[in-house]
């Protein structure tokens, strides 16, 4: 009886232990989509949230698009009035997971891991695959990133008139630090 | 001739007086200054929280990118973060050593979203309006 006592203590410990949630509300995403030659467009967002289920290596995270900063206050009306019409798609949301997530072997040193899953922004969902270096030091895991994505395919419009001026592949960075909750 | 010299001078002067303020406006114009605005909403921090975890799609239509005064208790501060209730998570533009935890606080902000995530509502440009002490 004792010894089952223990065991199901040990069990229950140990779900507690593997269910470890990592969350950050201070991500840091930029996106530059500037052009040779043109004024820089590119903005950055030190307020992105984010979760990863350490057992799992599921991994969501989210943006308040109205907190992209750009340099030129202008743009950013532009940015959130004609393009990403922030007022109607107030955020842009990743749902996946880490593939081949181990939480055991992630060490202090960077390691390179995919992480599959739905972007949405613009109110526009799709399935991407994107590249991250993930790494542990003093109890926090490191998550960096960068990929492209293409406006048209969240039908983001860029009107004509700046067609120039605006990539058509827009490069996104990330860099969240993840504390045990 | 003379007089053809000076009308263009005078022209040539004006449209670089012209294109400095156009360039100035274009470069540093039309930015919002949240200090100066009139606060649009006042509420209590549990009021907008109920408001958005009931509705999140009105109360965005409500309060996105409005100005509005929020009072509660600071229930925690890193630098220039702070969170009131748990759930309001405020960027001070300058931040401010004599806050503290626990004291009740009424914050003017402009609304950026809601973090359904974390079931946070997240405010920029703030400043404290008011702070009691106790």
């Amino acid at each position: 009886m004792k010894k089952n006592l223990v065991l199901a203590i040990c069990l229950l410990t140990a779900h507690v232990a593997m269910s470890q949630k990592f969350i950050t509300r201070a991500g840091e995403i930029k996106f530059e989509a500037s052009m040779p030659a043109f004024e820089e467009v590119a903005a950055k967002n030190t307020t992105a949230s984010c979760i990863l289920e350490e057992s799992t290596g599921d991994f969501v995270a989210l943006v308040l698009v109205k907190a992209f900063k750009f340099k030129v206050p202008l743009m950013e009306e532009h940015f959130n009035e004609n393009y990403i019409e922030s007022t109607l798609f107030p955020k842009s949301t990743f749902k996946g997971k880490i593939i081949n997530f181990d939480a055991a072997k992630i060490a202090s040193t960077k390691m390179a891991y995919d992480i599959e899953g739905e972007l949405t922004i613009h109110g526009i969902t799709r399935k991407i695959k994107v590249k991250a270096y993930i790494a542990k030091y003093s109890g926090k895991i490191t998550i960096t990133s960068n990929f492209s994505i293409r406006p048209v395919d969240y039908e983001i419009k860029i009107p004509n008139i700046v067609k120039s001026k605006v990539a058509e592949d827009v490069k996104i960075t990330y860099n969240f630090i993840l504390d045990k909750k | 001739m003379k007089k053809t010299i000076q009308r263009g001078a005078v022209t040539l002067l004006f449209i670089v007086i012209a294109s400095f303020f156009g360039y100035n406006y274009l470069i540093y114009g039309g930015e919002r200054d949240i200090a100066t605005e009139t606060v649009d909403y006042f509420i209590t921090a549990k009021r907008i929280t109920s408001e958005f975890t009931s509705d999140v799609q009105l109360s965005n239509k409500k309060y996105l990118e409005k100005a509005v005064a929020i009072s509660g208790q600071i229930t925690t501060i890193n630098d220039k973060e702070i969170i009131l209730n748990n759930t309001i998570i405020c960027n001070l533009q300058n931040s401010d050593p004599s806050l503290k935890k626990n004291i009740v606080v009424t914050i003017k902000g402009r609304i950026v979203g809601y973090d359904d995530l974390l079931e946070e509502l997240k405010l920029d440009q703030c400043l404290i309006i008011k702070k009691e002490i106790k």
